[in-house]
């Protein structure tokens, strides 16, 4: 996860082009949540910075410190290579070498999503069983405003937080909550439970007491203390700890408790002093240890439905121009007809309104036009930059970057915690049918996060939603093959014979098959769920 | 007037024709219809086990411009719809599926609606262990071989409604990827990973979705 918010160079040993991971090291273990520190030094402007873990993108940067915070926790224990790639404005990536490191976290959670609606599934794995394990939600003013718990005999945690606090209110939408569960080993735990009591029986020092725990007198509990010395034979003397100093010189009082959280509550109760240090898995944890905890932060989407398509074009001149201006009519008519089926208010956006792209002001008024709350589709057909984050004419254009702020879709870091995705305008579809647009961060300006798997949707029940575009150059005219592939897409998934219930996967399979030479050289990306149908 | 009136009675009477000249009949014939009886018969979907055109709702012939071979789609009155790839001589059906509408647009249904959906869970008779082993019978059944692909994964299908309401569905969907399919691969945007997709149901356990991605006509590789 990417974290700052300007845009700096590091330089590494002075060639160029050039990008190094400085930590961790190679062969390294690792627990908890790490920072991968990373340098680059290339000839053009830094773009971005790619993050992989087993070659699969996990983090991105495209301003601020290059530094990633990787919680470890959430992926298996074991070997995992590790990779980073950089970007410069002329769309030129760089790799760093491949370092390996091993994981291990005694406690994991392998499908850990940051977006979600009704409910968090949590599938956590631990290696401490029997074991209690409790878990904590925390709003963003640090308050737990849920806690829930149980035991496992085999190291196995299958529960969900149904979204709502203690009170069993629904939490709010389009906020964040940051989740802890914390495990720790039953046999551990009555030790320490045990440790926990003498403790606050013998000292009353303590700066932290239970919720709720009435705090012992510290001049009763010194007497007794006196009391039971003063009696002890010589032999039992000898070995008696020393005696604490008396409460006169102890510098706090019970007047100045600070009441533990309940997760803290629950570390000490199982013997882990402090529980801040593991909260993320910070710490770690260590495999095989008598307590650990994962975690991480969720943004709560607000309800949404699907709703209808924006259709935007640039123009183009001749015969071809035609061409592509029949197909938008074809289009838009398909949708119409399909609108009958899969129900009211999916047709096109704008009174069935084709967006023609000319000037700066035709895309603020398309961009404007793409926060209206009934807009939740888009298909572009037009021009994109070398690297995927601008989207437009030949003269003008829509950064991602942009887009993402007026949607109110961006990554947003938890107070002291790790960066989520949050959501306030999400996307059902949306094709960006241009060159490269498949390669930068348009799915994020459109709620369509690239780093969650097909099966983060399932698992979480969210709204599904896909996010099209070309990883490559892609040429637009008579005798090449792409517009054919998209003519193709379009005609397959807006199949009334199929009752528009073909999936995404499908339909582009067909357009690959009908079009294999569009894809040979320049691959279709899709990020989302390619189980997406037209009537989802 | 009477010009239309005898356009649609011979629409309604004679649909394929309507829809298709000589050489998609004889597609639909010859490769289409005795297909789709071998493959219902495969998975024992025996309702309509011997479909003939007149049990063709539409259907529909693409063929390639740049190669001999066609896309083909068939839907029959009973509402299962299947694909159809040819590639010079060889063909096979790529995809299947049956129509389930009950869950269509609950974005906005009625409570109603939404309380029939629910109940329509009730009928699940399969859970994530039993729904696996009878969409791997079918995997085989349909001339699969589990060493080609890596182990499945199931999940049980769910709907989204209106303000957060959501639940499961009765179905079960699986899939494999080929051997050959890098696990980092399989979320990374790509589009022609070789795979398998299944989804069955937990109501009468029959084969509602099928699907072959990326392999080679007839084979696993």
């Amino acid at each position: 996860m990417p974290t700052g918010f300007f845009r700096v160079q590091i330089p590494t040993n002075g060639t160029l082009p050039a990008v190094r991971i400085f930590s961790p090291t190679n062969n390294q273990i690792v627990s908890g949540t790490i920072a991968v520190g990373v340098g680059a030094q290339i000839t053009n402007q830094l773009q971005g910075v790619n993050l992989y873990l087993d070659d699969a993108l996990v983090g991105f940067i495209d301003s601020g410190g290059i530094k990633f915070d990787l919680d470890t926790s959430h992926f298996a224990n074991g070997s995992h290579t590790l990779y980073v790639t950089a970007v410069d404005t002329a769309n030129n990536e760089v790799s760093s070498s491949t370092i390996t490191l091993d994981f291990e976290n005694s406690v994991r959670w392998l499908d850990a999503d940051t977006l979600f609606q009704s409910f968090v599934p949590i599938s956590v794995e631990s290696d401490i069983f029997p074991a209690d394990w409790s878990v904590f939600v925390e709003d963003t003013n640090g308050v737990t405003i849920r806690t829930f718990s149980g035991t496992t005999l085999d190291g196995i945690i299958q529960t969900s937080w149904d979204g709502t606090d203690d009170s069993s209110v629904a939490v709010a939408d389009e906020a964040l909550y940051k989740i802890t569960i914390a495990v720790a080993s039953q046999s551990f735990g009555n030790f320490s439970m045990m440790s926990s009591s003498s403790l606050a029986e013998s000292s009353s020092a303590s700066s932290v007491n239970n919720v709720g725990q009435v705090a012992p007198d510290p001049m009763t509990a010194y007497s007794e203390l006196l009391e039971n010395y003063s009696n002890a034979p010589d032999n039992i003397k000898m070995i008696y700890p020393p005696l604490p100093p008396p409460p006169s010189l102890v510098t706090e009082n019970s007047t100045t408790v600070k009441e533990m959280s309940p997760l803290e509550t629950f570390m000490s109760q199982h013997g882990t002093s402090n529980a801040r240090t593991v909260m993320f898995a910070d710490s770690p944890s260590g495999s095989g240890g008598s307590s650990g905890s994962t975690g991480g932060a969720v943004w709560r989407e607000a309800p949404w439905n699907s709703a209808q398509t924006v259709l935007a074009r640039v123009p183009i001149s001749g015969a071809f121009g035609t061409v592509v201006q029949n197909f938008f009519l074809q289009l838009r008519d398909l949708i119409v007809v399909a609108e009958d089926t899969v129900g009211n208010n999916r047709g096109v956006f704008g009174n069935n309104s084709i967006y023609v792209l000319q000037s700066s002001g035709d895309l603020s008024d398309l961009t404007n036009n793409l926060a209206n709350p009934n807009a939740r589709a888009l298909y572009f057909y037009g021009h994109g930059n070398t690297n995927g984050n601008v989207i437009g004419t030949t003269t003008a254009g829509i950064r991602a970057k942009d887009l993402g702020a007026l949607l109110g879709n961006s990554y947003k870091p938890f107070k002291n915690g790790p960066l989520t995705i949050i959501t306030h305008k999400p996307f059902s579809f949306v094709f960006l049918d241009g060159c490269n647009t498949g390669l930068g961060n348009f799915p994020e300006a459109f709620g369509i996060p690239k780093v969650a798997t097909s099966q983060s949707y399932e698992n979480y029940h969210k709204h599904k939603r896909a996010f099209m575009g070309w990883g490559g150059v892609v040429t637009f005219q008579f005798s090449t093959p792409n517009f054919d592939w998209s003519q193709k897409f379009w005609s397959k998934w807006l199949d009334d014979t199929e009752a528009y219930i073909i999936s995404l996967h499908d339909a582009v399979e067909a357009a690959n098959q009908y079009r294999p030479s569009a894809t040979n050289s320049t691959p279709m990306m899709i990020y989302g769920s390619q189980s997406l149908t037209w009537t989802d | 007037m009477k010009i239309v009136t005898t356009v649609l009675m011979a629409l309604l009477l004679f649909p394929v024709l309507a829809l298709g000249g000589e050489k998609e009949e004889a597609y639909l014939k010859e490769k289409m219809i005795p297909m789709a009886q071998e493959f219902m018969k495969r998975v024992g979907l025996t309702g309509d086990s011997q479909p003939g055109t007149n049990k063709v709702l539409k259907h529909k012939v693409d063929y390639f411009d740049d190669r001999p071979g066609c896309l083909a789609v068939m839907r029959l009155t009973n509402d299962y719809i299947f694909s159809f790839h040819t590639e010079k001589n060889q063909t096979e059906i790529w995809t299947f599926r049956q129509i389930i509408k009950t869950y269509y647009a609950l974005d906005d249904a009625p409570k109603e609606k939404i309380d029939a959906v629910k109940a329509l869970n009730l009928k699940n008779k399969l859970n994530d262990k039993t729904a696996l082993k009878l969409a791997e019978k079918y995997f085989k059944l349909l001339g699969h071989k589990e060493e080609n692909f890596h182990p499945p994964r199931i999940h049980q299908s769910y709907w989204v409604g209106k303000n957060d309401v959501w639940g499961n569905l009765p179905y079960y969907e699986v899939e494999w990827y080929r051997k050959d399919v890098k696990e980092s691969d399989r979320n990374s945007g790509i589009t022609t990973l070789p795979e398998v997709n299944m989804t069955v149901s937990g109501i009468d356990s029959s084969l509602l979705y099928y699907s072959r991605h990326s392999l080679p006509i007839g084979s696993d590789f």
